[in-house]
């Protein structure tokens, strides 16, 4: 529907195809292209662009001081033709894939004023057109060569603080966007060559942490300057109409190629529902993502349109929900085939209808869209895809059940041990469990599956830049959903506040702490719930100088305060207070008791899986020295499962009504 | 014709590929036709607080099992009043 607020609806960004887009007459397109590429030539470019998209990626790592830049890798680049069609991204943050949208608006949007130009930059964070949530600021180039426009650079840096009413922005109290971090539709943040100051200082100035934002300004220039300067050599060397050439074709390919594969399974539609709990501070509601997943001859229809209407501060819009849905196909059915994303789209009909959690109505909250609306959207699209790929003899290994099915958000704000104000995140559920595959167990601690090179930072970076150390961070015992193929696990961390007492604040969200949210496959268990908490006047100082190192926070006396999954701050107040958070593993891949009781002895002496779990989910039993199987009381066990499922089940029966015709 | 890790499509029916029982036809819900078990969370060790404490309504482990072998077919984490949802349906 369209949004209350006047000229809302400008700002709805849409892939468009070509011949639909509306540029100003005096931009010039560069559209022509090599009729004879060589196949030589062609692996050599393509190759090349690759690199080019390698070092735009590097640059912006090693020339940001900022955590997110340098440490974890929250962010992506990529390179697109003269209409924002991708040719290539990088492995950092896949759902940021949705850049072409951004250029699309930019092309209809700015080409006539304030005009787009060699030198120019612009700054976009606008989840209407293209971002995830407002922390995710992309800075867009256009590159020309003899006055026409070639081609695009892109690049997506999350920013730690971009204002709004909570540190860090996620704006768990916000009513509306209007509340939430600040948003730019592409500005133009450079001119000719020359960064705008009073553009940078409109950038800066709304943020609690203008210091890192500065950082990472410097490092999107260049990066975008590396790039620039890559493509000018290959066009140099080759000429323009062959480097064209080779992005066409790059894509083409892809096309072809996913394409190809689609053909290879079976027509079908496979369903999936993902929930969340809490839509903001005090809300206590629960919140569906529905996808409806078709295959068609060699086309794949996404049809969110069944889910639940926009609510709080968790949504996100097309944009950053495309996105999402793109990342995981790129990475399950198209993990060996090349990102270029710009071809493999054309074998893709995306479907959301405007008002609900992952296509949102300007000017619902968004804040949280990347850990939410786009989680949740790419969470039905695992699911989804992994039952499509299963019903493939070919292509059942590219199942991967649900995997670390939310991000825990886990902010600091306070006076650090050095007196000076401190604000940051905590990355380290970008080393969530990833889920089984139909063939072998998933990765514990493996990662996200959006995120290929995401990363914890190291403990030592927090260690000295922040008053805290860390007790423990460890994988998480019983946290790999169960299965024939188990869960990759979870993991935890254990923070004290250390060498100060002024207070420091604890902001944690997340969902999936009501319920697990990687959801498992053909029989597979999900993984444990999340969890977070803080503790307060430990016995944690004692414990240590008697070297004692707890390895839960079960194992502490104190006050402890557990989270909500929105909209709670915790405050740590004096050194040995505490906070804990678990954060989810991979779902499990068929009946669990159909698993080789030797793995699952395995598992127990590597604390992946306790004795008692072993026990009653997989039906093992071990010897009493813990050592091996049981194997006459594991047949046993497994049987009084199977006589406990036979005496407890009911059939349900369908009505008239639910009998398919 | 492969649907999923245990089951299977033969003569246009939903058959288990452990025991070769019949669900139902190709095209109807196969969990209408499963045996069920409704859990709850906090009871399987995948859940350490109360789900009350966080929301008002219920979400439960559901689980389906071939009526004929029991083996664990497919689990649904759902709100508690919903449907078994209709997951897989090939053409």
């Amino acid at each position: 529907m369209p949004s209350w607020v006047y000229g809302a609806d400008r700002f709805n960004a849409r892939d468009k195809p070509r011949e639909e887009l509306q540029i100003a007459p005096e931009l010039q397109l560069h559209d022509e292209v090599e009729a004879d590429l060589d196949p030589i030539t062609y692996e050599v470019l393509r190759h090349r662009i690759w690199q080019v998209n390698d070092e735009q990626f590097t640059t912006i790592s090693r020339v940001s001081g900022s955590s997110i830049a340098t440490e974890i890798n929250d962010f992506n680049v990529g390179i697109t033709d003269e209409i924002g069609d991708l040719v290539t991204i990088g492995s950092g943050i896949v759902w940021h894939c949705n850049g072409d949208q951004c250029v699309k608006w930019i092309l209809e949007n700015r080409s006539e004023n304030p005009g787009i130009r060699e030198g120019d930059l612009f700054l976009s964070n606008d989840p209407w057109i293209h971002s995830n949530h407002q922390n995710d600021v992309s800075v867009l180039q256009p590159v020309f060569y003899e006055g026409k426009l070639f081609c695009w650079t892109l690049a997506t840096v999350h920013q730690v603080d971009v204002g709004g009413i909570n540190p860090g922005s996620f704006c768990f109290n916000a009513p509306d966007a209007f509340s939430e971090g600040f948003f730019f539709s592409a500005i133009k943040l450079a001119e000719g060559g020359e960064l705008r100051k009073d553009m940078e200082d409109l950038f800066l100035r709304r943020s609690r942490t203008p210091e890192l934002l500065a950082l990472d300004l410097r490092a999107f220039i260049a990066s975008a300057n590396v790039a620039r300067r890559r493509i000018y050599e290959m066009i140099d060397r080759y000429g323009a109409a062959t480097v064209k050439a080779v992005m066409r074709r790059t894509m083409d390919e892809s096309e072809r190629l996913v394409r190809e594969r689609l053909r290879e399974l079976p027509d079908g539609i496979w369903r999936s529902e993902e929930y969340q709990e809490q839509s903001g501070a005090g809300d206590r509601g629960v919140y569906a993502v529905r996808l409806s997943l078709e295959k068609k001859d060699d086309t794949l229809i996404f049809d969110f349109t069944d889910t639940d209407p926009q609510a709080g501060m968790i949504n996100s819009c097309l944009g950053g929900s495309r996105g999402g849905a793109t990342a995981i196909l790129l990475a399950t059915l198209c993990s060996d085939i090349p990102w270029a994303v710009g071809g493999i789209k054309r074998a893709l009909d995306f479907r959301f209808k405007e008002g609900t959690i992952n296509c949102a109505d300007y000017p619902a909250g968004v804040s949280a869209g990347s850990i939410s609306g786009v989680y949740q959207t790419c969470n039905a699209t695992i699911v989804a895809m992994a039952k499509m790929l299963s019903s493939s003899e070919k292509w059942r290994g590219k199942v991967i059940s649900g995997s670390e099915g939310s991000w825990a958000v886990m902010y600091f704000a306070g006076i650090d041990q050095y007196g000076n104000p401190a604000v940051n995140i905590v990355m380290d559920a970008l080393a969530a469990g990833i889920g089984a595959r139909s063939f072998k167990d998933g990765d514990d601690t493996g990662g996200i599956l959006e995120a290929p090179i995401g990363q914890m930072a190291n403990v030592e970076y927090y260690e000295s830049y922040y008053p805290f150390i860390y007790v423990y961070r460890r994988e998480e015992t019983d946290s790999g959903g169960a299965g024939m193929h188990r869960g990759g696990c979870g993991g935890a961390i254990g923070l004290m506040l250390h060498d100060t007492d002024a207070p420091f604040d604890w902001q944690w969200f997340c969902y999936g702490l009501a319920f697990p949210t990687s959801n498992g496959l053909c029989g597979g268990w999900p993984t444990r719930a999340v969890d977070a908490k803080i503790a307060r006047n430990t016995d944690l100082q004692a414990r240590l100088a008697r070297s004692e190192l707890p390895s839960d926070i079960s194992e502490l006396e104190g006050e402890v305060v557990p989270f909500q999954a929105k909209g709670t701050y915790q405050q740590l107040r004096q050194s040995g207070d505490f906070f804990h958070c678990y954060y989810q593993g991979g779902a499990g891949y068929g009946d669990p008791i159909d698993r080789e009781p030797e793995r699952v002895l395995r598992d127990v002496l590597n604390r992946w899986v306790s004795a008692e779990f072993a026990r009653e989910v997989y039906g093992v039993v071990l010897t009493d020295d813990g050592e091996s199987v049981d194997a006459p009381a594991t047949e046993q066990r497994r049987e009084e499962i199977r006589k406990w499922r036979r005496e407890n089940a009911t059939v349900r029966r369908p009505t008239p009504e639910e009998v398919t015709v | 014709m492969r649907l999923d890790e245990y089951l299977n499509i033969e003569s246009d029916k939903i058959v288990c590929r452990k025991c070769g029982h019949v669900f139902c036809g190709k095209h109807d819900n196969y969990k209408l036709h499963a045996a069920e078990i409704e859990r709850e969370f906090t009871d399987v060790g995948l859940l350490r607080r109360p789900q009350s404490e966080l929301m008002d309504r219920r979400i439960v482990f559901r689980q389906y099992f071939c009526p004929g072998c029991f083996t664990n077919i497919e689990n649904d984490t759902i709100l508690d009043d919903a449907p078994p949802l209709h997951d897989k349906q090939l053409a």
